[in-house]
């Protein structure tokens, strides 16, 4: 018998018993739906992490950590990290700098420059720290999402990014009306000539332009290395220079004056691709340095949402052999109350594969529209909660709240795909006592 | 046309410690074209004997020859392939899938061959129409009358074109006059050259277009006549009855 043909007898032997049907599709309904909410949820959740960090200069890119930046990045336990503290580590200085662009698939060296200064709007201040950054990390988080004014034009000139929190302390209410407006930046400098008793340092006052305001994003959506405010490259190069400020240790300051230069916190090393990226990194390593890459933590957080993902599986996936458990009883109560018809139609030509194949379809059947309408059950009901996690975000002021749901052809083929596995699976006992029917006594009972 | 012969043919059933020998040593040959009737009371092993030529059920020992293939040696998918070209079976309580119209009943066995879904219903309608039911095709069983009925599984024993006809009791379960129609179209059937071996308890009724009656007793061949010429044979007692 052609399957087209096994298909049909076994659609209409599912319509002759139509609530029954319904009932057990509700079974593999209520697991796959489940079992895709879930599932759609981790592979949300990772699509947002990977997604947002997918910038291919961030997977080609790697910090040589300062022993600051060290310390705070110990956290992640990059394997560079832990002998950050070794006294081999070389001096983040102009020279290593040198070193490290001199090697093979090196695109770019560029030493990460931040310090503290005070920013102030009339009566308002704020002290916060300012880096600098160049064009370059525009398409990246948090800057790409730009939603008030725009990012800094170039490497040179007084412009400056805020972040809403920052511009709102400095009286912006909303923040967003900083954009345009002109403020000022303190920050201390070394003095040129120091007289006896005074301060080595003296306060010099600058104006920039806000031209940008970031939106507050969840932490999953910004980049670790670029956050906060930000004015250009060069501007920041030059005023970082004098700053003292951060200068903790007295050795920092002794090399100041001594004119060795100031040591970088950190040095961001791009590289030309992925393969590269491991070969450079080994070699600063082997030089002594801390080194961070976000492909470590990325390592990490795809680990941990496919635990998640694995778990919340094996949940939907108990469902789904509950569900399978009924389609079986069901199947095998409708193999006793056709006894008959399997007699006749083996009576008159029917074979035994041809019996097990329209069992096993049915099955097929059941598991093939429970699945479909998990599926959307699914769907909507992350819709549904999606509506209320936005409404959740916003209340709190965050824009551009995350889609934590993601549906990816693999979610949508592997659900049916399952449910129509299952259901064929929990089939094959019924078909096999269908296909065994003896068509003389089935019919010897009419 | 193969004619079919049956040698020493035993069937026996388990029933718990026990064995009911339903045929015991039944020996037989249907020529081609040939007209057969198998009368017995009750419980002689008609239905086991039809089931047996059907290829539904194997038996215990002897052999059962269409031509020069014995159905005892067949395997299962030999045997269905006999039960969908070979013979084509008619009820006593007619057995159409309740589910299915005229028409889907009397497609199904084509279905079963593979037979392309257009033919199919060509076929069926043809077939339909030869029994007069054109216009009952898209009724379901329950919808139609014992006859109507009767009419449609004869219709469905044709479609694959069988040699054999087997029919278990195709009357008992009509009225006289209903069992008249049908006993015509087997008549027909018959004039066509088919070979039917039909099991009925009307004897009465048969009687005037059967070449030839047997006679079962206890899963025995008892009697054999032909109703026909005057004189009876058998391994029985040919007064008795
Ligand atoms: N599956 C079975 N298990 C046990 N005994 C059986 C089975 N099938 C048939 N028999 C027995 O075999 C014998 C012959 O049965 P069969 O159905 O062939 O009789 P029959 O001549 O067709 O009777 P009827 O005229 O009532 O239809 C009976 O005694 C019956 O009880
Ligand atoms: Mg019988």
């Amino acid at each position: 018998m052609p399957w087209r043909d096994v298909l049909q007898m076994a659609w209409r032997n599912i319509g002759q018993a139509r609530l029954r049907f319904i009932l057990t599709c509700l079974g593999v309904l209520i697991a796959i739906s489940t079992l895709v909410a879930l599932v759609s949820f981790g592979a949300g959740l990772r699509q947002q992490t990977v997604e947002n960090l997918e910038v291919r200069e961030v997977f080609t890119s790697f910090q040589i950590l300062g022993p600051a930046r060290a310390q705070s990045f110990r956290r992640f336990r990059s394997p560079g990290a832990e002998n950050s503290a070794s006294s081999a580590r070389p001096v983040l200085d102009q020279e290593l700098v040198g070193r490290v662009a001199a090697l093979d698939g090196v695109v770019s060296v560029q030493p990460d420059i931040r310090f503290a200064v005070r920013l102030e709007n009339g009566e308002n201040a704020h002290l916060t720290r300012v880096r600098g950054a160049g064009p370059h990390v525009a398409p990246l988080s948090p800057y790409s999402k730009i939603t008030h004014g725009r990012f800094l034009s170039g490497t040179e000139g007084a412009e400056i990014v805020l972040t809403g929190r920052v511009a709102r302390r400095l009286g912006f209410e909303p923040a967003e009306q900083a954009v345009g407006k002109t403020i000022q930046l303190l920050t201390d400098r070394l003095k040129q000539d120091v007289s006896d008793g005074d301060l080595p340092f003296e306060t010099v006052r600058l104006s920039y332009q806000v031209v940008g305001v970031l939106p507050r994003l969840l932490p999953n959506q910004t980049n670790p290395f670029f956050r906060g405010v930000v004015i250009p490259l060069e501007e920041a190069r030059r005023l970082w220079k004098e700053n003292a400020s951060g200068m903790t240790s007295l050795s920092g300051l002794s090399s100041l004056e001594e004119g060795r230069g100031r040591e970088y916190d950190s040095i961001d090393v791009r590289v030309a691709d992925l393969v590269s990226l491991e070969r450079v990194r080994e070699e600063v390593r082997s030089w002594g340095a801390a080194t961070f890459a976000i492909v470590d933590q990325m390592k990490r957080i795809q680990e941990a949402f496919l635990v998640l993902e694995v778990v919340l599986g094996v949940l939907g996936g108990i469902a789904m052999l509950v569900a399978s458990l009924g389609i079986a009883n069901v199947l095998i109560i409708s193999v006793m109350e056709r006894r008959q018809v399997i007699g006749i139609m083996k009576a008159i030509g029917g074979t035994d594969r041809d019996v097990r194949r329209i069992f096993l379809a049915e099955a097929g059947l059941i598991g093939f529209s429970g699945g479909v309408m998990g599926l959307l059950a699914g769907w909507t009901l992350t819709r549904i909660a999606t509506v209320f996690i936005d409404r959740y975000f916003q209340s709190n002021n965050i824009l551009n709240p995350p889609d934590l749901f993601a549906y990816p052809l693999w979610l949508v083929a592997g659900a049916i795909g399952f449910a129509v596995g299952l259901s064929l699976l929990s089939g094959v006992i019924p078909a096999n006592r269908a296909s065994r029917v003896d068509p003389v006594q089935a019919l010897r009972q009419g | 046309m193969e004619s079919l012969r049956v040698e020493n043919l035993t069937k026996d059933y388990p029933m718990g410690e026990r064995v009911v020998r339903a045929l015991d040593g039944v020996s037989l040959e249907v020529v081609p074209g040939e007209f057969l009737g198998v009368v017995g009371r009750s419980g002689s092993g008609k239905s086991t004997l039809l089931n047996l030529l059907a290829g539904l059920d194997r038996p215990s020992s002897g052999s059962l020859w269409i031509g020069d293939r014995d159905l005892a040696q067949m395997s299962p998918d030999q045997l269905a392939h006999h039960r969908q070209h070979t013979v084509g079976m008619v009820f006593q309580f007619f057995h159409l899938v309740p589910t299915l119209t005229a028409l889907q009943n009397v497609e199904l066995p084509m279905a079963f061959t593979g037979l392309s879904p257009g033919m199919r219903s060509e076929k069926a309608k043809s077939l339909l129409g030869d029994v007069g039911l054109s216009h009952r095709l898209d009724h379901i069983p329950s919808q139609l009358s014992g006859g109507e009925q009767q009419r449609v599984s004869i219709a469905r024993s044709l479609a694959n074109d069988p040699q054999f006809l087997l029919a278990d009791e195709p009357t008992g379960n009509l009225d006289s006059a209903t069992g008249k129609e049908i006993l015509e179209i087997f008549k027909q059937l018959h004039g066509e050259g088919r070979t039917v071996i039909c099991v009925t308890h009307e004897q009465d009724l048969w009687m005037e277009c059967l070449d030839r009656v047997i006679e079962l007793r206890d899963g025995r061949l008892f009697r054999e006549e032909r109703p026909g010429s005057s004189h009876a044979a058998g391994n029985g007692d040919p007064g008795e009855q």
